[in-house]
């Protein structure tokens, strides 16, 4: 894990994309260390037949720290996340492969800090865009 | 005239809660580091204390959306709830997290809720669509600013339930 630099930042650069399938073992999981006991995120019999939903569908709050681990393999350790940002446009179900990605949208100094905006998002296996968000990072 | 916005609910706007208190124990941080890495392992700069002392941070740090994690809504969702009609289906639209120092094991957080913004807009169908934005600050045992959170809902509501 390299430590990463505003030098060594471009923008249009793509972060390295961050994939997980996304199961039950992943969702319960979550559901204990975020507190987050809700049924549609655990139990498929209600999911289906109450909620009306295709399946067990995953947090949003676990597609959005997809998203920071994914940020945080690209800073490798160096700076900080200031800003993390998503919409959550699309549901995704149990066991869907989801993919963080991102992109270097602008680069820029404020108060004497180096700053990098990206546009970060999780994708489906089918490409859909299902969380877009942005996310600022300040880097030495 | 408003859609589903009354005026009980539009007096909530800006108005904040009483007061959280969190403890962050060691655990939690660990747990939550755990959880998003899975299956892999976690980040040793939010699980590892030997890394963590060795950090500039001196301790294990929460990851960054570790957010999440911190509630504080509860009284105000019930007050404006209970302000505004009963909607059909309820939608968590997004998330914004805004950190300005790292949280450590053994820091006592103290938040600070409030309803930050309500924003209606028609629907085709002849309902209504409300945003209710909730935003939460939290400092630190010193009186520093650790974050701040924002949660936006979104409420539908149908045709028959609007105002008039």
């Amino acid at each position: 894990m390299t430590a990463r630099t505003f030098n060594d930042v471009q923008v249009g650069d793509e972060l390295e994309p961050y994939s997980v399938k996304a199961g039950y073992m992943e969702l319960n999981r979550f559901a204990a260390a975020n507190n987050e006991f809700v049924m549609i995120h655990m139990d498929p019999d209600f999911s289906k037949n109450v909620a009306q939903l295709p399946d067990v569908i995953v947090m949003g709050n676990l597609k959005l720290a997809y998203i920071a681990n994914m940020i945080d393999a690209w800073r490798g350790g160096a700076g900080w996340v200031s800003r993390l940002e998503v919409s959550f446009r699309g549901m995704d179900p149990v066991n869907e492969t989801l993919t963080a990605k991102g992109v270097v949208k602008t680069k820029r100094e404020e108060d004497g800090e180096k700053l990098v905006d990206l546009d970060v998002w999780v994708e489906n296996a089918a490409g859909k865009k299902t969380t877009p968000g942005s996310a600022t990072v300040s880097l030495p | 005239m408003p859609l589903v916005i009354t005026p009980e609910a539009e007096a909530l706007v800006d108005v904040e809660s009483n007061p959280i208190v969190v403890e962050i124990e060691k655990h939690d941080i660990q747990n939550f580091a755990t959880a998003i890495a899975w299956p892999n392992k976690p980040d040793p700069a939010y699980y590892d204390e030997a890394t963590g002392e060795a950090s500039e941070y001196g301790s294990i740090i929460a990851p960054p959306s570790f957010g999440t994690r911190l509630g504080f809504i509860g009284g105000i969702y019930d007050k404006i709830k209970n302000a505004l009609p009963k909607y059909r289906v309820g939608l968590n639209g997004g998330l914004e997290y805004l950190r300005k120092a790292p949280i450590r094991p053994g820091d006592v957080l103290t938040g600070r809720g409030k309803l930050a913004n309500l924003k209606e807009s028609p629907r085709d169908d002849g309902g209504a669509m409300l945003l209710v934005t909730f935003e939460g600050n939290f400092t630190n045992q010193d009186g520093a600013d650790v974050l701040t959170s924002r949660m936006t809902l979104i409420w539908m509501y149908g045709k028959e339930d609007l105002n008039g």
